[in-house]
């Protein structure tokens, strides 16, 4: 029974990714970015280890920020496209519960986010290996890492689809990923300045939004540090998968009832 | 007979934007339809089929009474299971061919690859579209989109089948085709509900016909009753305006 109903959502995944391998318009951002990163790849000609660095970090940079986009863009008109373009009855007609609908999206939307992160990765590889920058324990631990956060970004993406217009999804999804750093540093900065019940929001808020900053370690993949301890790993993938969880539960709390 | 598919005392209300009243789209229905039966649903634009439709299938959710079909709740994987729909509007994903179109729902519905690749070309010739296999969705007209829709229905032999507004879209051949494809179904005793605003394609298919109107049936009977009825009511049609009291649109 388990195994029939993971089969039905790869297949609603494999709907969703067909879909966006035909839209093509993934591919502009894929060679834009292989383009970039292929171009700050020259500066290793220079043999200047800061500009190594710089090298490194713009091309991890565009990884981190590319990564995001594609990930948020995918899952925000995952389910909207359905409801508007009424493509989701006959699927829905059939033996599928509308937690597996969700779960098949989900399955979908990692899919491509993944398979976009591990394109930009081999690219990045290429380039460093090639230009005499050895790939440490950490670039990997970095590699992984991302691809865990992907879990959180589609499922909190997938969630605020059903509450939110498509617009002001991509919006917040993308200030809450791109801006979770920013957010983390002004909390530590602010908050000894704040009134008590201001204090006590904004503590709130630092736990309960997602630390996305948390899965970026790039830049001690530029400064050559050594890899974590596992259990740390270990800690971050349950971080994720507890948010992953959560969003994918409020989602369908959502999306059972809809009225569609 | 055993009821295929039951409701009592539906009643579907969706609540307006604030300020706005209540839509009461559904009220207080009760129907009926006996394994073997092809009924056809119909009224006016607005009377309540395609909510009632809708509620069948599990899309909506009834504010209060029960719909049940093949003997479980609407909407439940069991009754699913058996069904075939067809929606109102036949979108289906234009970036696909018509064959990874149904293999997609061929794999939903639970139906071995083996078996898969042996029934699509069956379900693509029987709803006349042999030869256009291999073309995306998104080039095809509406009346081809009807009859992929025709095609995911029938998919599995299901025991009932639920078309809304079927004949939407298709040309002489198409309607042809299926009145063929329901002939077929009933004589194997399976149950067709059906609605549509084509009273003479409802008139040459069904074996009775419920009549709605603001969301409650008005009428219930046969197509042999409707036929044999004395006077001014010659055709379904007639009898339709006779009943609703306006013009089909």
């Amino acid at each position: 029974m388990e195994a029939a109903v993971g089969f039905k959502e790869l297949t609603i995944g494999w709907a969703s990714l067909l879909e966006a391998i035909r839209r093509k318009d993934i591919y502009v951002m894929l060679i834009l970015s292989g383009i970039i990163i292929a171009v700050t790849g020259i500066f290793n000609a220079f043999d200047v280890p800061e500009l190594r660095k710089f090298m490194m970090d713009v091309s991890l940079s565009i990884i981190n920020v590319f990564t995001v986009i594609i990930a948020v863009l995918v899952s925000a008109r995952q389910l909207p496209y359905e409801l508007e373009h009424r493509t989701l009855y006959p699927m829905l007609a059939k033996p599928v519960g509308r937690f597996q609908f969700l779960m098949g999206k989900f399955v979908g939307t990692m899919g491509l986010s993944s398979a976009a992160l591990f394109m930009f990765l081999a690219v990045a590889s290429v380039v460093f290996v090639g230009f005499g920058t050895p790939l440490g324990g950490m670039f990997f631990q970095y590699m992984y890492l991302r691809w865990v956060s992907l879990f959180l970004i589609c499922s909190m993406t997938l969630c605020l689809s059903l509450v939110l217009t498509h617009a002001a999804n991509v919006t917040i999804s993308l200030l809450l990923c791109m801006g979770a750093s920013m957010f983390t540093r002004t909390v530590i900065i602010v908050h000894d300045s704040l009134s008590p019940w201001q204090q006590k929001l904004i503590t709130a808020a630092y736990w309960i939004f997602p630390h996305l900053d948390l899965f970026d370690v790039s830049k001690r993949v530029i400064h050559g540090w050594l890899p974590a301890p596992s259990w740390t790993l270990a800690v971050m993938t349950l971080y994720a998968l507890i948010y992953t969880g959560i969003f994918l539960g409020l989602g369908h709390l959502r999306f059972r009832r809809l009225p569609l | 007979m055993r009821p295929v598919l039951e409701t009592e005392h539906l009643r579907v209300v969706f609540k307006g934007s604030s300020g706005q009243k209540k839509i009461v789209a559904v009220d207080d229905l009760s129907l009926r339809v006996n394994q073997g039966e092809v009924v056809g649903f119909i009224g006016p634009n607005g009377a309540g089929k395609t909510t009632t439709i809708k509620v069948l299938m599990g899309f909506i959710f009834p504010t209060s009474g029960k719909a049940k079909v093949l003997g479980y709740e609407a909407g439940s994987k069991m009754a699913k299971s058996r069904t075939g729909y067809l929606p109102e509007v036949a979108l289906y994903y234009p970036f696909m061919t018509a064959e990874e179109i149904l293999r997609l729902y061929g794999r939903l519905q639970g139906i071995g690859k083996k078996e898969l690749s042996e029934l699509i070309p069956r379900l693509i010739s029987r709803a006349g579209l042999s030869g256009f296999e291999q073309l995306r969705l998104k080039n095809f007209s509406r009346g081809m989109l009807q009859r992929v829709g025709l095609a995911q229905a029938i998919m599995g032999d299901p025991d009932l089948l639920v078309l809304d507004e079927v004949t939407s879209g298709l040309d002489p051949v198409g309607r042809r085709d299926l009145r063929n494809i329901l002939k077929d179904f009933r004589s194997r005793g399976k149950t067709v509900f059906f609605s549509s605003h084509e009273l003479s394609e409802v008139a040459k298919l069904c074996d009775r016909v419920i009549l709605i109107d603001e969301g409650r049936v008005i009428q219930e009977k046969s197509m042999q009753e409707i036929l044999e009825m004395e006077g001014k009511q010659g055709s379904l049609e007639d009898y339709f305006v006779e009943v609703v009291g306006h013009k089909v649109t």
